[in-house]
C-alpha cells in the first residue's frame, strides 16, 4: 500500500467528514474576514486611509514573521506534544548567529543568514537528541516537559544576554534604508524582502508537506504517532525531521525580525506570547491555520496602534489570545478533540 | 577567591525577606501545581495584583492596613478573573492563558496610560511606613549568626515568618484531609474524581484563589521590603523561579517548597558571589566576563538546574526519587 492512500485512511478516520469540515471551515474563515475587514473600514474611516493600509502592510509583514516562527511550534507540538516554550529563543538564536558572523567576521548579511538557518536546523536536531528523546523515553508527562522547555528558553536566553549584551544592534547592511512609497504607505525595501522570503519560506513548506513522502510521514505521525508507526513509518527519524525543520524556520524568522528591526537577546521571548497567540488563533497542528492566525495577530496587534497608545499594542494580541481559548480553544481551524 | 565571603552571601540570602516572601509565594504555586497539577504561569500576577493593591491604596491615601484588605482583594478578583474561565482548558492550554493574562496587567500597570495610578514604569515608593512605624526593635543592628540585620528588616523578617508559618499550617490543615485528596485526584485523573461526584470545576476555582492569595501576601511582602513596586519586578521570571523552587523542593508536599526556597537562595547567592568575583578579577585582567555576565549566568543556571532537577530529581531534592506522588487511594 502506497504512503498516500494510507494518510488518507487516516483522513477520513477523522470525527467529521472531510466535506463538512472543509465547509465550516470556509464559513469560518469568511466570519473572520468580515471582522477584520470591518475593524479595517472602521480605522480607515475614523483615523484616515493611509495610516489604516500603513498598519496592515506592517502587521502583515509581523504576522508572516510569526507565522515561521509559530509553524515550527505548531508542527512540534502536533508530532511530538511538546510545547515549545524555548521556541522565542532558537528564532533569537537565528539572529544572534547572524549577527554574529555579520558583525564580527564580516560576512555579508544575506549568506550570514543562510548559515543561520542550517545552525537553527542543526540545534533542532540536537536538542531532540539530547534532550527531547530522553524525555520521552523516560516517560515525562506534559506537564513536567513543559517544565524542562521553559528551562531551556531561560537558559538560553541568559546565554545570549551574556554573549551579546544587553543592548540593541543592527546589522551591517541595510541598518537604514529609504522606504519605498506607495501612495503614502512607506515599506522598506527590507521589509518587503521580509514578507516576499516569508512568503516563499511559508509556500515550500507546504508543498514539502503535502507533496513529498517525508512530509506526508510527518502528517502521519502527527495525526497518530502509534498507528504511524505500525504502518512502518520511521516516527523517530520523522521527528529529528520536525525539529530541524521547525528550529530552522524559527530561526530564519530571527533574522529577518533582527533585518528589518534590531537583534536583542529576549527578542524572541518578547514575540513568543505573539507566536502563541497566533498558532492558538489559527489551531495548533495545522499550518494553513498557524499562517492565517499569526497575520491575523500582526495585523491585529498594529492596527490597535491607530485606536491605543503603541505600548499597549501587544496586550490587544494577548486579549485575543484569551478571548480565542475561552470562546473557540482548538483555534480557528483545529479539530475538536484537541481541547481534553 | 574568598570561601568566607561566599558563604556569608548565602547565608545572608537565606535570612532576607526576599527569601520568606519567596518562601510564602512558592507554598501558594505548590498548592496550584503541585497538589492540584494547574501550570499557572501567570503567578506572578497574582503577586503584581497584591503588591499594588497595597501601593496604589496608600498612594491614594488610604492607609496601610486598607492597602492590605484591598491588596487581598485586587489578587482575588485577579485569580477569578483568570480562573473562572480558563481552569476547564488542558494544561498547556491553561499555561498559555495565564502568563498572557499576567503580562497584560504588568503591560498595562507600567503603560504611560495607567502611569497617574500606577506610576508606569518608575513604579510607586515609600507606602509601608505606617508598617515600620510598628517596629519594636527600634533602629539599632542585631546579629543573627554571623549576618547583620536593622531592626526594621527584623521586624519584618519576623512578621514574614510568622505569616510563613500560619500559611503552612493552614494549608497542612485543610490539605492531609478529604479536600486535599480531591486535589490529588484533579491533579492524577480528573474524570475519576468528576465520577465519584466530586465538583472538579469547583475545586479548581478554590486552589486558584487560595493560590492568588498567598501569592498576593508574598508580593506584599517584596513590596514592603523594598519600599517599592515596580511592573518589571513581576515578569515572568519570577513565576519561572517560583517553579524552579517548587521543583527544586518537591512537588505535592506541604513543606518542601521553604526548604526549596532556602536551598535556591543559598545556590544562587552563593553562584553570584562566586560569579562576581570571578567577573571581577576578568575585569581586572581585561576579559569579556564581566558584571553582565555573571548576572545573566545565575540565570542560565537556574534554566540548567530546572532541566536536569525534572530529569533527574523529579521529585525535588528532599523526597526519594523511588517514592511517587502521593497517589490516589479510594478506601473502601
Amino acid at each position: 500500500m502506497s504512503l498516500s492512500s494510507q494518510t488518507k485512511v487516516l483522513a477520513l478516520g477523522a470525527k467529521e467528514a472531510p466535506s463538512k469540515r472543509g465547509k465550516a471551515a470556509r464559513k469560518r474563515i469568511i466570519v473572520v474576514t468580515a471582522v477584520v475587514i470591518v475593524v479595517l473600514i472602521a480605522g480607515a474611516l475614523t483615523r484616515g486611509t493611509t495610516p489604516m493600509l500603513q498598519s496592515v502592510v506592517d502587521g502583515l509583514r509581523l504576522g508572516l514573521v510569526l507565522a515561521l516562527i509559530g509553524v515550527g511550534l505548531s508542527l512540534i507540538f502536533s508530532t511530538t506534544g511538546i510545547f515549545n516554550f524555548a521556541q522565542g529563543e532558537f528564532a533569537t538564536l537565528g539572529a544572534g548567529v547572524a549577527l554574529a558572523l555579520n558583525a564580527s567576521v564580516g560576512m555579508p548579511v544575506i549568506p550570514a543568514i543562510g548559515i543561520a538557518v542550517v545552525v537553527g536546523a542543526l540545534f533542532g536536531i540536537v536538542s531532540e537528541k539530547l534532550l527531547w528523546k530522553p524525555l520521552r523515553a523516560r516517560k515525562v508527562d506534559t506537564i513536567s516537559t513543559l517544565v524542562v522547555a521553559i528551562g531551556l528558553g531561560i537558559a538560553l536566553r541568559n546565554l545570549f544576554l551574556a554573549l551579546m549584551g544587553g543592548s540593541s544592534r543592527s546589522y551591517t547592511e541595510f541598518a537604514v534604508q529609504d522606504p519605498l512609497n506607495f501612495g503614502g504607505v512607506s515599506v522598506t525595501p527590507k521589509a518587503l524582502a521580509s514578507i516576499v522570503v516569508s512568503l516563499v519560506a511559508l509556500g515550500l513548506l507546504a508543498l514539502f508537506l503535502k507533496r513529498t513522502r517525508a512530509g506526508q510521514a510527518i502528517r502521519a505521525v502527527a495525526d497518530d504517532p502509534t498507528l504511524a508507526s505500525a504502518t512502518g513509518i520511521a516516527t523517530g527519524r520523522q521527528l529529528i525531521l520536525v525539529w530541524a525543520i521547525g528550529s530552522a524556520l524559527a530561526a530564519l524568522g530571527g533574522t529577518l525580525l533582527g533585518l528589518v528591526e534590531q537583534v536583542r537577546w529576549d527578542m524572541g521571548n518578547q514575540v513568543l506570547l505573539l507566536v502563541m497567540a497566533g498558532v492558538t488563533v489559527g489551531g495548533l497542528g495545522t499550518v494553513l491555520g498557524a499562517v492565517i492566525g499569526s497575520v491575523l495577530i500582526g495585523i491585529v496587534t498594529q492596527a490597535s496602534t491607530l485606536w491605543i497608545p503603541a505600548e499597549l499594542k501587544y496586550v490587544t494580541a494577548l486579549a485575543v489570545l484569551v478571548l480565542i481559548l475561552l470562546l473557540r480553544p482548538q483555534g480557528l481551524f483545529g479539530r475538536r478533540e484537541r481541547i481534553g | 577567591m574568598d570561601g568566607m565571603s561566599i558563604l556569608l552571601d548565602g547565608m545572608r540570602a537565606v535570612l532576607a525577606p526576599t527569601c520568606v516572601a519567596y518562601a510564602i509565594a512558592a507554598l501558594g504555586l505548590n498548592l496550584q501545581f503541585g497538589f492540584a497539577g494547574l501550570i499557572n504561569l501567570g503567578f506572578a500576577g497574582s503577586m503584581a495584583s497584591g503588591a499594588y493593591g497595597l501601593a496604589i491604596t496608600v498612594s491614594l491615601g488610604g492607609g496601610f492596613w486598607l492597602g492590605l484588605l484591598v491588596a487581598l482583594m485586587a489578587s482575588g478578583l485577579f485569580s477569578l478573573i483568570v480562573a473562572l474561565p480558563t481552569v476547564r482548558l488542558r494544561a498547556d492550554y491553561l499555561a498559555m492563558t495565564t502568563i498572557a493574562a499576567a503580562e497584560i496587567l504588568r503591560l498595562v500597570l507600567r503603560s504611560s496610560w495607567a502611569k497617574p495610578l500606577t506610576g508606569g514604569v518608575y513604579g510607586l515608593q515609600r507606602f509601608a511606613d505606617e508598617f515600620y512605624a510598628l517596629n519594636p526593635f527600634g533602629a539599632s543592628q542585631y546579629a543573627l549568626g554571623f549576618i547583620i540585620v536593622s531592626g526594621r528588616t527584623l521586624w519584618l523578617l519576623v512578621v514574614s515568618w510568622a505569616i510563613l508559618a500560619l500559611i503552612a499550617l493552614g494549608l497542612w490543615l485543610i490539605l492531609r484531609g478529604p479536600w486535599g485528596r480531591q486535589l490529588a485526584g484533579v491533579r492524577e485523573d480528573e474524570s475519576l474524581v468528576t465520577s465519584f461526584g466530586k465538583n472538579t470545576f469547583l475545586i479548581k476555582i478554590q486552589v486558584m484563589l487560595i493560590g492568588g492569595l498567598i501569592g498576593a501576601i508574598a508580593g506584599v511582602i517584596l513590596a514592603v521590603d523594598q519600599q517599592n513596586v515596580n511592573p518589571d519586578n513581576f515578569a515572568s521570571t519570577i513565576t519561572f523561579l517560583l517553579f524552579a523552587i517548587v521543583i527544586l523542593g518537591g512537588r505535592a508536599r506541604v513543606f518542601t517548597p521553604i526548604l526549596g526556597a532556602a536551598v535556591f537562595w543559598l545556590i544562587i547567592a552563593m553562584t553570584d558571589s562566586v560569579l562576581r568575583q570571578l567577573a571581577e578579577v576578568s575585569a581586572a585582567s581585561g576579559g569579556w566576563f564581566g558584571q553582565g555576565q555573571a548576572g545573566a549566568t545565575r540565570y542560565i543556571l537556574v534554566g540548567i538546574v530546572l532541566i536536569l532537577a525534572i530529569i533527574f530529581r523529579p521529585n525535588g531534592l528532599f523526597i526519594n526519587s523511588g517514592a511517587p506522588l502521593r497517589k490516589v487511594s479510594v478506601k473502601v
